[in-house]
């Protein structure tokens, strides 16, 4: 056993020595045998002969020896990639240019494939996170109209619904930070049921989750904080554990750090406090405000909790017609919650790139049937000298995991830049993106897919090299090429056009939104416009005091030099931040849902807010700051909401009353533009503006409009806020110009990865035409000397080559427009303003590819008018 | 292709037990061997080297024989093949299928 285990190892170790002995015993017979035959009379070089005849094939023998050792797989692996390699290097340029575009490929698939892991495939860090779910109130209509919950729907959710285990909800909070009365921070936060945690089963990274007695309102005010903020503020120190700490001026007590990657929502929070419901929240079913969180209990499907929940949501609907009325509840998947479309985007982006590295699969593809034609004496050969087809084959796919897998090695490095790319490239809002990297999944990626990749070019040209014809091949010197090679080249032309095509409608597609979306009319000026975030210390306990410091702020700002006007909002356009409304017009019973309600997005503004954004009054008159809550109510409402709500009337002098406390008319003053408060791709929709002196807030955002660079003005602006008040900061300060340019993100981000990808895809597939058609130009030189000798002319010569060359290209284009067809309707939810089936772009990029291939054709084509004829016939 | 010709009259397995058999009185080497299945068998049966080399080294992977290199008759250096103890056992249990398939078959063609 043993002696057969040194034996293999030497087998493999000590190759050299074994082939040596080898030949020296078949040596050792020939000459015996022919000693033989010279004791019987014949001369010593005919006996050679006749003994060498005798022995028949010595290579083929010495092959069958060797694969009696039983190392016959490895030893064969280890000749195929060390002959892999030499034929690699003999042709350094094909090798380079085959291992660069496999790199590229291989390269961007891992580097978006890491993302979309970080992203969407890797499970949210908490225990079993198939089985959270988030709950929403939705219309009876539609389950897609999706809209968050009032306490009192939670509370009564909590008690009737029997498919979850646990269930808790959260709402978003802006929070400034202190540990003493300097350094105040205003950070993004939330308020938090304890229960949330429960059902989250999140562990603290340090000390403690919130204690169900925390819900109550008598309880000491407590603070969780995000691993981030405790770094950032707190420099890590790990006994932040009991510290106080003032939670917009009031103190409160830090309990624990929650884990680096906790995430419930697209955004991220750096403080949670505890939510306390007083006797008025309990039964509120008006105010929507609250994000609910659920865990599946064990047995049950999400399918059955949304059933479940749909149930429970219209008991309440006919329980609570009032503020119920035609609505319902469902479910959905917290993950795709955190993801959204980000999800589409990415996998859309991963799609794409696919298809780039199937088209440069093609390209190396045909580099090896060009090849191939040039190696069909070597094969024949090696088939001469007993290697069987197997051996064939599996010698070219050997040659071709290697470039592959050199290719994504390559790949690898260029993946590791990429991500990082990617990661600066990618928009804010792609949530847990900074999380990717290079992992183990994302290795095992990338081997796979270089594997995958080396077996698919791979095949097609081992299968049809190894198919060789022994006496043709050997006797033939002149390569002539085999119609079904040129068959395969010309089907791996046409894909690869057609993917191309694929990819360049999607980008066309993509980029025409983008600037479908860059142009739309937002309803607002952005240039010069500063605006920032403020949130009062709870001492502003009055709506006098607030009020007061707003107006005291207003004042030092306007006088500042460089500024035009300044105002006070609840929120400002493109923020991300905005506020719903509902309400009702006096003297109408019957609105929209049946309850006699309209919606809204509702603003808080101060007068000049117009003025400083840009809004356009157009009818009656702007918000003086006279509407306070003493003085009669009025409202400004948009264009839209006008020609909805009041169609054929004039909306000047009706009275509508919003479902706030405490309930009051407020009369229709005036009649603004529209603008796009959300998103700019979302279509105009109703807006009510309101003076903010009837209920100033804690949290308002100032905008200020200056007359120059809006830059110039952050530091004088800080200074007249610390004036008025040095214990308010000021948060988020931004120029409106890059909540527009933010709020494109993600869109810029698939135009541009897309055009990059079809770029790409383009580039590819130009040079997969050149190839093949500079190669067919080499092979017919002798036919093509001998049509200009007999009197074709030139012109004829290029018809003829460019349009073989083109035949491939025109199906590819007739199939890409096809699978284009078919596959663009996967882009619809990113479009905006243009058809999934845009007629301009499906016929420009065809144009375009067109003459791509064209001009891929041409080159080579006019290298074959110039043959001169005698040359080429003499060239046999 | 058609080069993967092999044994010609004898089938792989006929091969080896009469080469174990030619082995079991002392070491022979590639050449010996072949001479001798030519002479004892009157010219019967004759095997090419491209099937007794790589029998050769296929008993000698099993741990059937083994080699070593010694002077032949002529003074050369040559690869002798001897038995081994598991290659004698081999022997002896082939040797005795053999001969109950070969009585058989011997039976029935008398018989008939």
């Amino acid at each position: 056993m043993l002696r057969r285990l040194w034996r293999r190892l030497r087998a493999l170790l000590d190759r050299g020595e074994l082939d040596r002995e080898l030949d020296a015993e078949l040596r050792y017979h020939v000459e015996r045998q022919a000693a033989e035959y010279v004791a019987g009379g014949m001369t010593q070089e005919e006996a050679r002969r006749a003994a060498l005849r005798e022995f028949g094939g010595v290579a083929q023998s010495k092959e069958e020896c060797r694969g009696a050792r039983g190392v016959r797989p490895v030893e064969d692996l280890r000749q195929d990639l060390l002959y892999g390699l030499r034929v690699l290097r003999r042709n350094p340029v094909f090798s380079l240019v085959a291992v660069l575009t496999l790199a590229l490929g291989i390269g961007a698939n891992t580097a978006l494939f890491s993302i979309t892991n970080a992203v969407v495939f890797r499970p949210l860090p908490f225990a079993e996170p198939g089985r959270l779910l988030t709950l929403w109130e939705c219309s009876a209509k539609s389950e897609e109209s999706r809209v968050i919950v009032s306490p009192a729907n939670y509370l009564d959710w909590r008690e009737q619904a029997r498919s979850f285990e646990e269930m808790g909800a959260y709402t978003e909070d802006f929070n400034n930070i202190s540990e003493d009365a300097s350094r105040p921070e205003r950070v993004a936060a939330a308020i938090v049921t304890p229960s949330l945690f429960q059902a989250l089963g999140v562990r603290p990274a340090l000390g403690r989750l919130f204690l169900p007695e925390e819900a109550r309102p008598e309880a000491e005010s407590v603070v969780l904080l995000s691993y981030g903020l405790w770094q950032r503020r707190f420099g890590g120190d790990p006994n932040v554990v009991g510290e106080n700490v003032k939670l917009n001026g009031a103190p409160s007590t830090v309990v624990g750090v929650l884990p680096p990657d906790f995430i419930i929502s697209p955004r991220r929070y750096e403080l949670f406090t505890s939510m306390r419901f007083d006797d008025e929240q309990r039964v509120n079913r008006r105010n929507r405000y609250l994000s609910v969180i659920a865990r599946l209990r064990p047995g049950v499907t999400a399918e059955q909790a949304r059933a479940e929940m749909n149930a429970v949501g219209l008991r309440l609907a006919a329980q609570y017609p009032d503020e119920n009325a035609g609505r319902s509840a469902t479910a959905v998947s917290l993950d795709r919650t955190i993801t959204w479309n980000t999800r589409t985007a990415l996998l859309t982006l991963l799609g794409a790139v696919g298809l780039v590295l199937l088209i440069a699969c093609a390209n190396v593809a045909n580099l090896l049937l060009g090849q191939a034609a040039g190696r069909r004496r070597e094969m024949a050969v090696r088939a001469a000298l007993g290697a069987g087809r197997l051996r064939l084959v599996r010698q070219m796919l050997t040659e071709s995991l290697t470039l592959s897998l050199a290719g994504g090695l390559a790949g690898l490095l260029l993946a590791k830049w990429g991500v990082g790319l990617l990661i600066s490239l990618s928009p804010a809002g792609i949530p847990r993106a900074e999380e990717a990297g290079l992992d183990l999944r994302v290795l095992g990626f990338a081997l796979l897919v270089s594997t995958v990749t080396g077996l698919a070019f791979g095949l097609v040209p081992a299968l049809q090299a190894s198919k060789v014809e022994l006496t043709d091949a050997l006797k033939s010197a002149r390569a002539s090429g085999g119609g079904r090679r040129s068959l395969a080249r010309g089907a791996l032309v046409a894909a690869e056009v057609a993917l191309s095509l694929v990819l360049l409608v999607g980008a066309g597609l993509l980029v025409k939104s983008f600037v479908r979306l860059s142009e739309v009319e937002l309803g607002f000026d952005p240039a010069h416009v500063l605006a920032a975030d403020i949130s009062l210390p709870y001492r502003y306990n009055t709506p006098e005091k607030r009020t007061e410091f707003y107006r005291q702020l207003l004042t030092r700002v306007e006088a500042l030099p460089g500024v035009s006007s300044a105002a006070v909002s609840q929120s400002v356009p493109l923020s991300g931040e905005e506020h719903g409304a509902q309400f009702k017009v006096m003297g109408r019973e019957t609105g929209p849902d049946g309850g006699g309600k309209y919606g809204s997005i509702y603003h808080r503004v101060s007068a000049d807010y117009l003025k400083t954004l840009g809004v356009r009054l157009l009818k009656g008159r702007n918000l003086t700051e006279r509407d306070t809550a003493g003085a009669p109510g009025v409202a400004l409402v948009n264009e839209t909401l006008a020609r909805r709500v009041f169609p054929g009337e004039d909306p000047l002098g009706k009275q509508i009353v919003l479902d706030r406390t405490p309930p009051r008319p407020r009369e229709i003053v005036g009649v603004v533009s529209d603008t796009r408060y959300v998103t700019p791709n979302l279509t105009p929709v109703s807006e009510i503006y309101v003076s903010y002196l009837d209920d100033p807030w804690h949290h308002m955002s100032l905008a200020v409009r200056a007359t120059g660079d809006p830059a110039a003005l952050v530091n004088a602006v800080r200074e007249e806020v610390s004036a008025v008040d040095k214990e308010v900061p000021l948060a988020n300060v931004k120029e409106m110009e890059e909540y527009v340019h933010d709020s494109l993100g993600q869109q810029r981000f698939s135009a541009l990865l897309l055009m990059a990808f079809a770029v790409a895809a383009l580039g590819l597939a130009a040079l997969g035409v050149y190839g093949v058609i500079s190669n067919t130009v080499a092979r017919r030189t002798h036919e093509l000397g001998i049509r200009i000798a007999l009197g074709a002319r030139r012109g004829d010569v290029l018809r003829l080559v460019v349009g073989q060359g083109m035949a491939p290209v025109l199906l590819g284009l007739g199939l890409g427009l096809a699978g284009a067809f078919a596959l663009t309707r996967l882009l619809e939810t990113l479009l905006y303003g243009v058809s999934a089936l845009d007629p301009s772009v499906f016929a420009g990029v065809s144009v375009l590819l067109a003459a791509t291939a064209l001009a891929a054709c041409y080159l080579p084509a006019r290298r074959a008018t110039q043959v001169d004829p005698m040359t080429a016939l003499r060239h046999e | 292709m058609g080069l993967n010709k092999r044994t010609d009259l004898l089938q792989q397995g006929t091969l080896e037990l009469l080469v174990l058999r030619l082995l079991r009185t002392g070491a022979l080497n590639g050449w010996d061997i072949m001479q001798r299945i030519r002479v004892v068998s009157d010219e019967v049966l004759s095997i090419t080297p491209g099937a007794l080399y790589p029998a050769l080294h296929r008993l000698e992977e099993r741990g059937l024989v083994r080699a070593e290199w010694a002077s032949s008759e002529n003074n050369r250096q040559a690869k002798f093949y001897r038995l081994t103890p598991a290659g004698r056992k081999q022997l002896e249990a082939e040797r005795e299928t053999w001969e109950r398939f070969a009585g058989a078959i011997d039976a029935i063609l008398r018989d008939a």
